[in-house]
């Protein structure tokens, strides 16, 4: 056991070293598609909680992360400077929100679950789309205000934005790891393993699941402030279905309760399918082998 | 072939040419960002083609300024945070003059936050008027598109309906940036031409029927429908009106429809839908007069001999990269040096350059330079574009 967690340990401090250097040495107009992937990897991590602790698969994760985005970039252009105020404020607030929503729909099956989610995305979208005067609507919103510090200035840049991010994925990893061995975490294991077991045993499913779905939901809203801000033009076509299912397929590829593979496998896979761009039209069929192959070996890894 | 050539060079060299020279020194760098995979890819990846088709025409006659053009591009998989990425890479990484394209309105936004910024011409063919509107959109001083306006198309069907008698209408748009810029065109100019909007109705693009809506528009009594997408949905929204019982509207369709997919998709349904398109869809109803002509025909004929047609047959946005790099050339032959802030100036006072699109008069308000004259009104006829009558 003991020679286990520390190989944990040392191959969190291996991957956020790693990280830093790549943060440190990759020249800025290339640090744009790393922080592009890390965002995904963030909405990976935040649907690691629902589906890899609470077994809940989500759809929703881009709605989220579209919230927060909106929500911050609304609200900055209203008070401006207002950073320290707005970012807490609207990642519990829509941390809160998943949370409420969750309730509900925990009370459908399991396959259910996964509709009711992918419901609450195409809304967001929606609403995106029709509240034209506030959101810009289909045309999208262009981004005006940087997110600023008091004493610090503005936090804009590839660099500060990639350390921004890498901050997340920290943050997010140790209340990961934290939930995970905590006794919350056992009750969340238990009710996704077997959940009438877990409510005979006392557990209250419903409020346990609410917990990990709405850190998930605050960590990708959290994840959508920084990039909408980053980025300087959201729109919904951003925070669509796609992301969601990116994430879901990612996470799947590293193995749901995992918390290193995911990310890498988000991060690993999405710089090699960019890189991918010379192959021209075979690109498409190449991208489709090399995911099912990631697929499979994850598959087999699980099987062995 | 080298007739070809010499065609061609007689054509992008003004009149009183100077003898095609090959061209020497440093290469114009010119970046291309092209959406080669994703919903737009339609659109972006013949583009992509043409470009890579002008740009050689460009090298055998002579080049720009005497020296040779170097098109670099990137995909940008119709996605606004790809577009922005390979925006970052060409200007910062391989050092363009201009950029040509993006493909998609949402691509173009993202785009134009970063060239704005940076002062680099951008000279984008996207269907929305969004990036060179200016206001929330913010400035635009360094951005230029090549595809007509939707005012444009909107004020031609408009004028078209009106020479009908025709005044009661109803729209059906589409629930993206290209449907709802339609849609608010529509409603903006309706009272100009005495145009009456009864009813409205809009869908997802990525629909398979929108039966429910044709029905609901039909009840409302117009004498024409308008529906403004992009894409198959436009097809099926024809079938859809097709299939209604009883009087059936007249159908108009965007200027984003002309080409063989719409005849292919919606079939026998269609048949006496009109639509405003680019002079490139109809060229034997041009005029000999008509300053356009000789290009748009030198255009298809190059586009067949490029093995392009095969591939990508002829549409109503066949022509816009190869106007981008017309409007890139005529700017920087005006500019008479390679330099990002004489090509901007350039840009916005350009006079009479000939394109497949139209010909085009930039000002410092008007970044776009086409007007409704460089439209045509077709219908669909036993399966082919016709002028409409």
């Amino acid at each position: 056991m003991a020679s286990f967690s520390l190989s944990r340990k040392a191959s969190l401090a291996l991957f956020f070293a790693a990280m830093t250097a790549v943060g440190l040495v990759t020249p800025a107009h290339r640090l744009i598609g790393v922080n592009q992937h890390m965002f995904l990897a963030a909405n990976v991590l935040a649907l690691n909680f629902c589906l890899g602790l609470g077994g809940q698969i989500s759809l929703a994760q881009a709605a989220f992360a579209g919230m927060g985005a909106y929500a911050s970039v609304l609200l900055h252009a209203r008070f401006p400077g207002a950073t320290l105020v707005i970012v807490p404020t609207v990642v519990l607030g829509v941390g809160l929100l998943a949370a409420l929503v969750s309730r509900p729909m925990e009370r459908l099956g399991e396959g259910f679950l996964a509709m009711a989610t992918l419901c609450v995305s195409l809304v967001c979208v929606n609403v995106a789309l029709t509240l034209e005067g506030v959101t810009g609507g289909a045309a999208g919103l262009m981004v005006e205000r940087r997110l600023a510090l008091p004493g610090v200035g503005e936090l804009g840049g590839d660099r500060l934005t990639f350390f921004l991010f890498l901050l997340l994925l920290a943050l997010g990893s140790y209340i990961f790891l934290a939930l995970r061995d905590s006794r919350l975490g056992r009750a969340l294991a238990a009710c996704r393993d077997d959940r009438h077991a877990a409510s005979s045993l006392g557990i209250d499913r419903p409020a346990v699941r609410a917990v990990s779905f709405g850190l998930g939901g605050g960590l990708s809203a959290a994840a959508g402030v920084v990039h909408g801000h980053y980025t300087g033009f959201i729109s919904p076509e951003q925070f669509s279905l796609e992301l969601s299912l990116k994430a879901l397929l990612f996470l799947v590829i590293g193995g749901p309760g995992n918390l290193l593979r995911p990310i890498l496998a988000a991060l690993v896979l999405e710089t090699a399918m960019g890189w991918l761009q010379f192959l021209g039209e075979a690109r498409t069929l190449v991208n489709g082998l090399l995911l099912g192959a990631a697929l499979l070996a994850g598959y087999w890894r699980v099987r062995r | 072939m080298a007739k070809i050539l010499i065609l061609l060079a007689a054509l992008l060299l003004p009149a009183a040419a100077f003898a095609a020279a090959a061209p020497e020194g440093d290469p114009i760098v010119i970046g291309g960002l092209f959406a080669q995979s994703g919903p737009a890819a339609v659109v972006g990846t013949p583009s992509k083609l043409v470009a890579e088709m002008t740009v050689a025409q460009l090298n055998a006659t002579g080049g720009i300024l005497g020296r040779p053009v170097k098109l670099i591009s990137y995909d940008t998989e119709s996605s606004p945070d790809v577009a922005l990425r390979q925006a970052r890479q060409l200007v910062e990484g391989d050092k363009v003059l201009a950029i040509i394209g993006p493909t998609s309105t949402g691509e173009g936004l993202a785009v134009k936050k970063y060239t704005e910024e940076k002062k680099v011409p951008a000279i984008m063919t996207v269907g929305g008027d969004a990036i060179i509107a200016g206001g929330k959109f913010g400035p635009f001083d360094w951005t230029f598109k090549a595809p007509q306006r939707t005012a444009t198309a909107v004020d031609k069907i408009y004028e078209y309906l009106k020479g009908k008698n025709i005044s009661k209408i109803a729209v059906m748009s589409s629930k993206d940036a290209f449907g709802q810029d339609g849609l608010a065109e529509l409603k903006a100019n309706a009272g100009k031409f005495g145009v009456e909007i009864l009813a409205e109705e809009s869908f997802d693009p990525k629909g398979t029927d929108f039966s429910a809506q044709a029905f609901k528009l039909q009840a409302a009594k117009p004498q024409a429908v308008i529906v403004w997408t992009i894409g198959p949905a436009g097809a099926i929204a024809a079938k859809n009106f097709a299939a209604l019982p009883g009087e059936r509207p007249l159908l108009v369709q965007s200027h984003g429809q002309p080409g063989p997919s719409y005849l292919e998709l919606a079939g026998e349904a269609a048949g006496g839908t009109i639509m405003p398109g680019t002079k490139l869809m109809a060229p034997e109803s041009l005029p000999d007069e008509d300053p356009q002509k000789i290009v748009i025909e030198s255009f298809i004929k190059a586009y067949k001999d490029a093995g392009i047609q095969e591939k990508f047959p002829l549409n109503t946005h066949s022509g816009y990269a190869y106007d981008a790099l017309a409007l890139l050339r005529a700017g920087l032959e005006k500019a008479g040096k390679a330099d990002p802030e004489a090509l901007r100036a350039a840009l916005e006072k350009l006079q009479n350059v000939v394109g497949v699109s139209g010909v085009y008069t930039t000002s410092s308000q008007d970044h776009n330079g086409l007007h409704g004259d460089s439209m045509i009104m077709l219908i669909v006829d036993s399966g082919r574009y016709k002028l409409a009558p």
